[in-house]
C-alpha cells in the first residue's frame, strides 16, 4: 500500500509550483540575506563583507528600537482587535437574522479595499477637526476627541484602528466558516443537559472552533508584524519617527542610500517573525491533534 | 462536469502559456525597437515625480511635436512623490534606468550619486549658449540641463491684499513680524499657514534662516559643520531660529491642526483668503496666481532679529533633466534635449512660465510684479544668502522629521539639533567623508 | 413558546445592534462614493452630505484623465492570468504534498509555510528577474505575483485535500487512471469552492497592489489600476473628487468579483483553512 501510493503521487505535479516560489521568492531572498552582511550602497562601487555590523548598528539606533515597540505595539492590538471583533461578528451573524447576508456583505467589503483607500478616506475623517471627533463631541464624549494621527503617543495605535476597521471582517468570514462546521446537535444536546449559553461556548463552540482560532491567530501575527502599507499610507512613519515600523525603516535606510543595513532589517523581520510564529504553529498544531 | 473542468483546466494553462509568451514577444520587440533605432519608432521613457507633472519638459504638445520630428516617443512615468527618489535609486542601482529623469539637482547629488550613475553633457551642442553653467553642474562638470538659471527664493509669502485692507506694511524686524501677526490674527485670518504634515515645510524657514545667518556671520559655517570641525549643537542661533517657528505656532499665529495640514492644501488656502502668510519658496505665488490671475501675492524677507536687515533664502535650480549612463536609449535622451534647447522651443518655455533664460539666444520675458520686486528689493541689493540645504553632501529627512517631533512638542529646539547632529555624523560616516 | 420568544427577541436586539454597527464601515466609504460626485471646492469639505449637483462628468473625466481603460486590460491580465496559474500550480501541488506521507513532503510543506512568514526582498528580486533576462515586463509580474501568493494558496488547499478520502484516487488508480487524470477528474472538481476562495484572494491582494508595478514595469503603459490615483495629485493641490471617483472605478472590479463569489468564500475557507 505504501509503496504504492508513494509511485503513483509522483512529485512532478509539484515542480512547477516549487519552480515559480523558488526562483522568485526564496532565491531573492537567499541573496537579501547574504547583502545583509555587507556594506551595500547606492553611492559606492564595490561591495564588501561586513559581518554582523549591520545588526550592531540595528540595536543602537533609537529610531529602531522604537519601530520595533510600535511594530509589537500594532501585532498586539490588531491580533486582539480583528480576533475579538471578527469573532463577535461572527456568532452575531450566524444567528437567524433577517439582514443576515446584507450584514456579512457590509462588513467583509472593507477588507477587499486597496489600502489607498483606506488611507485616503480616513486621512481626513481623523485630523482634529476631523469628523471622528466632531462625532464624539456631538454625543458628549468629549474625551474621545484626540490628535488621531499628529500626537506621538496614540498614532500607532490610530492605525492599528483602522487597520481593525478593514480587516476584521475577513476574520469574521474565517470565524463564521468554522461556526458553521459545528454541528447544531452538539448545542441541543447541551441544552438539554441544562448549560447556559456561556457553558455551551467555552464548553463546545471554542474547542470545535479551534482551528478557525489557530488559522486566525496565525494570519493576525504574521500580518500584524509585517505590516508596511497602512502606516506608510497613513502616516509614513511620522509625525516625527513616532509611527515608524521595521517595515517602514527598511523603506528608510534604503531612502538613505543604505542598502546593506535595509537588507538586514529585513532579515531581522524575518527572523523575529519566524521566531514567534514557527513556535506557536507547532503548538498549536500539537494542541489540534491532542484535543 | 468532470470532462469541462478539464476542459476548463487546460484552457487556462494554454491561456497563461498564451499570454506570456505574447507578453515575452511584446517584451522582445521593445528591445529590438531600440536597438534599431534608424526608421523605426523608438520609445524612451522619462521618469519625475507625479508632483511635478506641471513641469514645462513634460507637456503633451511639446512631446507630440517632438514625436512628429524625430519619430521619438517620450512615454512619462509619473512615480508616487513619496517614492521617486527610492524607486529611482532602484532602478539605479540594479541598471534598469528611465532614459531621462527629472529631479533637483541638488537631491541629485545627495541621493542618487551623480558621478557613478550620470553622463556628463559638456560635450553637447547646447552647452556653448549656456550663460550660467553653475545651475547645472556638479564635481566640474555638466550634469543637468535645464532653460532656466532662476533659482526659486524663499522667504515669507503673503498676501498683499490683507496687508493692504489692515494697513499693514512689510515686517522689518522681529518685533514688527509678530505685531503683524497679532493684527492679522484679529481681523480673522490665520496669520501664517504651516503646512507641517509634509516634514519639509517646516524646513523652509529654518533653512534659509540658517543661511543667512552664516552668511552674515560665519561664511565657513558649513564646510566647517561638512569636515566636522564644528558641530549643529555649537550655534545658539540655531536654536534661537527653531524657538522662533515653534512659537509662531504656540502665539496662536498658525492654523490649529499643523502637523495634519499639508502642502498641497496651500494654494487653496490662499485662493480662499484664509491665510495672510506662509514660509516658501516664490515658486508658490507662480502657481497661485495660474490659477486666479487676481491674487496680489509677494514675498519678503523673514526677519529673524530686530536688525532691519532679512535677507532671502536662495535655493539651488531644481526640476532639472538628467541623462543616466546606463539608459537603453541615450543618443534619443540627448536629441531630446537639443530638441528643447532649440531657439523656438527654449524661447517658449522661457515665456510661457515666466523664466530667467539660461540661453545667451533666448531672451527673458518681462517678469511678473512679484518676481520684479525680489529683484529689485533683494537681489540687486544682494540681500540673498544661498539657504542651508544648499550646501548639504547628505539626506536631510531625518532633520525634517526632527522638526516635526518638535511640533508635537516631545522634544525641545535643543533636542532637535542634538538629534540631527548625531544623524548627520552617521550619514557622512556612512558615506565615507573626511572627518567623521 | 416563551423561550422561542425572548429567543427571537434576542435576534432582534442583536440585529439592530448590528445594523448601528454597520454605520461604522458604511459612513467612510459613503464619504468616499458621495465626494465621487461633487465639486472640487465641495468635496474638500470633507461632509458627508448628498452633493449638491450630481456630477457624473467626474467619472468621465477620470477614465479619460487617468487613462483607465488601459490601466484597467494591464490589471485584468496581470491579476487574471497569476490567478490562474497560482491556482493550477499551487492546487497540483497540494495534493500531492497532501497525498503523500513521506518526510520529504512534510519538509516541503514547511517550505512553502515560510513564504507566510519571509518578507519580500523587492532589489534583489528585481536582480533575479533581470538576470533571467524579462525584467521590466508583465510576465515578470505575473510570475512574481504567482510566487507571493504560493504559500497561502498552497496552506488552504491542502488542508482541504487531506479531507478528501484516499479511497477515491485508489479506485481511480486501480481503474487505471493516470495520477494528471485523477489530479484533474476527481481532486479538481472537489476543489472548486477552495478554487473560488483562493481566485478572490489573489485577485484581491494583486488588483490592489501598488508597489510592484512600480518596480517592476518601467514601462507606464503598463502599470494598474490603483497607481493611475496619483494623476490626480497635483503639487499644489488635490481634486478629491477626482481622486474619489478613480478609488470607486478602482473598486468596482474587485467588488463585483467579491460578490460573484461571495458563497464559496465561507465555503472555501471552511474547507481549506478551518478544516485544514
Amino acid at each position: 500500500m505504501m509503496t504504492r501510493s508513494k509511485s503513483m503521487y509522483g512529485y512532478y505535479l509539484l515542480w512547477p509550483a516549487l519552480l515559480i516560489y523558488t526562483v522568485f521568492f526564496v532565491l531573492p531572498a537567499i541573496i537579501g540575506l547574504y547583502y545583509s552582511f555587507t556594506d551595500w550602497r547606492l553611492d559606492r562601487i564595490g561591495i564588501k563583507f561586513i559581518g554582523l555590523d549591520n545588526f550592531n548598528k540595528i540595536f543602537t539606533d533609537d529610531t529602531l528600537i522604537l519601530a520595533l515597540k510600535n511594530t509589537f505595539i500594532f501585532a498586539i492590538a490588531t491580533v486582539v482587535g480583528k480576533n475579538v471583533i471578527g469573532l463577535v461578528l461572527a456568532i452575531a451573524l450566524n444567528m437567524r437574522l433577517k439582514s443576515r447576508n446584507f450584514l456579512r456583505a457590509i462588513f467583509y467589503s472593507p477588507s477587499i479595499l486597496s489600502v489607498l483607500v483606506i488611507s485616503i478616506v480616513f486621512t481626513p475623517m481623523l485630523r482634529t477637526e476631523g469628523m471622528v471627533n466632531k462625532f464624539f463631541d456631538a454625543i458628549g464624549l468629549h474625551f474621545l476627541s484626540q490628535a488621531w494621527l499628529t500626537d506621538p503617543h496614540i498614532v500607532i495605535w490610530t492605525v492599528a484602528l483602522v487597520s481593525i476597521w478593514q480587516h476584521a471582517g475577513f476574520q469574521m468570514a474565517i470565524y463564521l466558516a468554522g461556526l458553521q462546521s459545528i454541528s447544531k446537535e452538539y448545542y441541543e444536546a447541551a441544552t438539554i443537559d441544562g448549560a447556559g449559553a456561556w457553558r455551551s461556548f467555552t464548553n463546545i463552540t471554542v474547542p470545535l472552533l479551534l482551528p478557525a482560532i489557530n488559522i486566525n491567530l496565525m494570519l493576525t501575527l504574521i500580518g500584524g508584524l509585517k505590516v508596511f502599507s497602512e502606516v506608510f499610507v497613513l502616516t509614513s512613519g511620522g509625525p516625527g519617527n513616532s509611527s515608524q515600523v521595521i517595515g517602514t525603516i527598511i523603506l528608510r535606510a534604503f531612502g538613505e542610500g543604505n542598502w546593506g543595513l535595509g537588507t538586514a532589517i529585513n532579515t531581522l523581520l524575518f527572523l523575529i517573525v519566524s521566531l514567534i510564529a514557527i513556535p506557536l504553529l507547532v503548538f498549536m498544531r500539537r494542541k489540534e491533534v491532542t484535543e | 462536469m468532470n470532462q469541462t473542468t478539464r476542459k476548463l483546466s487546460l484552457g487556462a494553462v494554454s491561456a497563461v502559456l498564451a499570454l506570456s509568451l505574447a507578453a515575452c514577444g511584446s517584451n522582445n520587440s521593445n528591445s529590438e525597437s531600440g536597438s534599431t533605432g534608424s526608421g523605426k519608432k523608438v520609445t524612451i521613457e522619462l521618469a519625475l515625480s507625479k508632483s511635478s507633472q506641471d513641469s514645462a519638459f513634460v507637456q503633451q504638445d511639446l512631446l507630440d511635436e517632438f514625436e512628429k520630428q524625430t519619430n521619438i516617443k517620450v512615454n512619462l512615468q509619473l512615480l508616487p512623490a513619496e517614492q521617486t527618489s527610492t524607486v529611482l535609486q532602484t532602478k539605479l542601482a540594479v541598471n534598469e534606468t528611465p532614459d531621462v529623469l527629472q529631479y533637483n539637482l541638488a537631491s541629485a547629488t545627495t541621493d542618487l550619486n551623480l558621478e557613478r550613475n550620470f553622463e556628463t553633457l559638456d560635450d553637447q551642442p547646447w552647452v556653448s549658449r549656456l550663460q550660467n553653467k553653475d545651475v547645472l553642474s556638479a564635481y566640474g562638470h555638466i550634469y543637468s540641463f535645464h532653460v532656466s538659471q532662476d533659482t526659486g527664493m524663499q522667504g515669507v509669502v503673503y498676501n498683499k491684499d490683507i496687508f493692504k485692507e489692515l494697513g499693514l506694511e512689510v515686517p522689518k524686524t522681529y518685533d514688527e513680524f509678530l505685531a503683524a501677526c497679532e493684527k492679522i490674527k484679529a481681523a480673522g485670518y490665520t496669520p501664517i499657514f504651516m503646512p507641517f504634515k509634509d516634514n519639509w515645510a517646516a524646513n523652509v524657514m529654518p533653512g534659509a534662516a540658517f543661511g543667512e545667518y552664516a552668511a552674515k556671520n560665519e561664511p565657513t559655517l558649513f564646510d566647517d559643520l561638512n569636515a566636522n570641525k564644528k558641530k549643529w549643537t555649537d550655534i545658539p542661533a540655531f536654536q534661537t531660529i527653531l524657538d522662533q517657528q515653534y512659537d509662531l505656532y504656540k502665539k496662536g499665529y498658525t492654523n490649529t491642526d499643523v502637523l495634519s495640514d499639508s502642502y498641497d492644501m496651500a494654494a487653496g488656502k490662499f485662493l480662499n483668503k484664509e491665510v495672510a502668510m506662509m514660509f516658501m519658496g516664490d515658486w508658490l505665488i507662480e502657481s497661485v496666481q495660474q490659477q486666479d490671475a487676481n491674487m496680489n501675492l509677494g514675498l519678503f524677507a523673514y526677519p529673524t532679529d530686530n536688525s532691519g536687515d532679512a535677507y532671502l533664502g536662495a535655493s539651488p535650480l531644481g526640476g532639472q533633466l538628467f541623462i543616466p549612463k546606463k539608459a537603453k536609449h541615450i543618443e534619443e535622451a540627448k536629441k531630446f534635449l537639443d530638441f528643447i534647447a532649440t531657439k523656438e522651443v527654449a524661447q517658449e518655455i522661457v515665456n510661457n512660465q515666466s523664466y530667467v533664460s539660461n540661453f545667451s539666444d533666448v531672451t527673458t520675458p518681462e517678469l511678473p510684479a512679484y518676481k520684479q520686486e525680489i529683484l529689485d528689493n533683494y537681489i540687486t541689493p544682494k540681500k540673498v544668502a544661498m539657504t542651508m540645504d544648499a550646501f548639504m553632501l547628505v539626506d536631510r529627512s531625518e532633520l525634517y522629521r526632527s522638526l516635526q517631533d518638535q511640533f508635537t512638542g516631545s522634544i525641545s529646539s535643543q533636542k532637535v539639533l542634538q538629534a540631527w547632529n548625531e544623524k548627520f555624523a552617521e550619514l557622512m560616516k556612512d558615506k565615507g567623508e573626511a572627518g567623521f | 413558546m416563551s423561550f422561542s420568544r425572548k429567543l427571537s427577541l434576542r435576534n432582534y436586539l442583536v440585529e439592530i445592534l448590528l445594523l448601528i454597527a454597520c454605520l461604522a464601515i458604511i459612513i467612510p466609504l459613503l464619504l468616499m462614493i458621495f465626494g465621487s460626485f461633487m465639486t472640487s471646492a465641495e468635496v474638500s469639505k470633507f461632509q458627508i452630505r448628498l452633493p449638491d449637483k450630481w456630477m457624473f462628468s467626474n467619472y468621465v473625466t477620470v477614465f479619460k484623465e487617468g487613462g483607465l481603460a488601459r490601466a484597467f486590460l494591464n490589471g485584468i491580465v496581470i491579476t487574471g492570468v497569476s490567478a490562474i496559474l497560482n491556482i493550477i500550480t499551487s492546487s497540483a501541488a497540494a495534493f500531492i504534498l497532501a497525498r503523500r506521507d513521506s518526510k520529504l513532503a512534510s519538509y516541503l510543506y514547511l517550505f512553502f509555510f515560510m513564504g507566510l512568514i519571509a518578507p519580500m526582498s523587492t532589489i534583489t528580486t528585481i536582480k533575479v528577474v533581470q538576470w533571467m533576462g524579462f525584467y521590466g515586463s508583465i510576465t515578470s509580474v505575473i510570475f512574481i505575483y504567482a510566487a507571493l501568493n504560493t504559500a497561502f494558496s498552497i496552506f488552504l488547499y491542502s488542508g482541504f485535500i487531506k479531507s478528501v478520502p484516499r479511497v477515491l484516487d485508489e479506485v481511480a488508480f486501480l481503474e487505471g487512471a493516470s495520477l494528471m487524470g485523477v489530479f484533474f477528474r476527481i481532486i479538481t472538481p472537489l476543489i472548486i469552492p477552495v478554487n473560488a476562495t483562493v481566485a478572490i484572494m489573489v485577485f484581491m491582494s494583486v488588483w490592489n497592489d501598488i508597489t510592484i508595478p512600480l518596480y517592476f514595469l518601467t514601462d507606464s503603459s503598463t502599470w494598474t489600476m490603483p497607481l493611475s490615483i496619483y494623476n490626480f495629485y497635483g503639487k499644489y493641490s488635490r481634486d478629491w473628487n477626482l481622486i474619489f471617483a478613480d478609488l470607486v472605478m478602482t473598486s468596482i472590479p474587485v467588488l463585483i468579483l467579491y460578490l460573484a463569489g461571495q458563497k464559496y468564500i465561507v465555503s472555501g475557507l471552511t474547507a481549506g483553512a478551518v478544516k485544514g
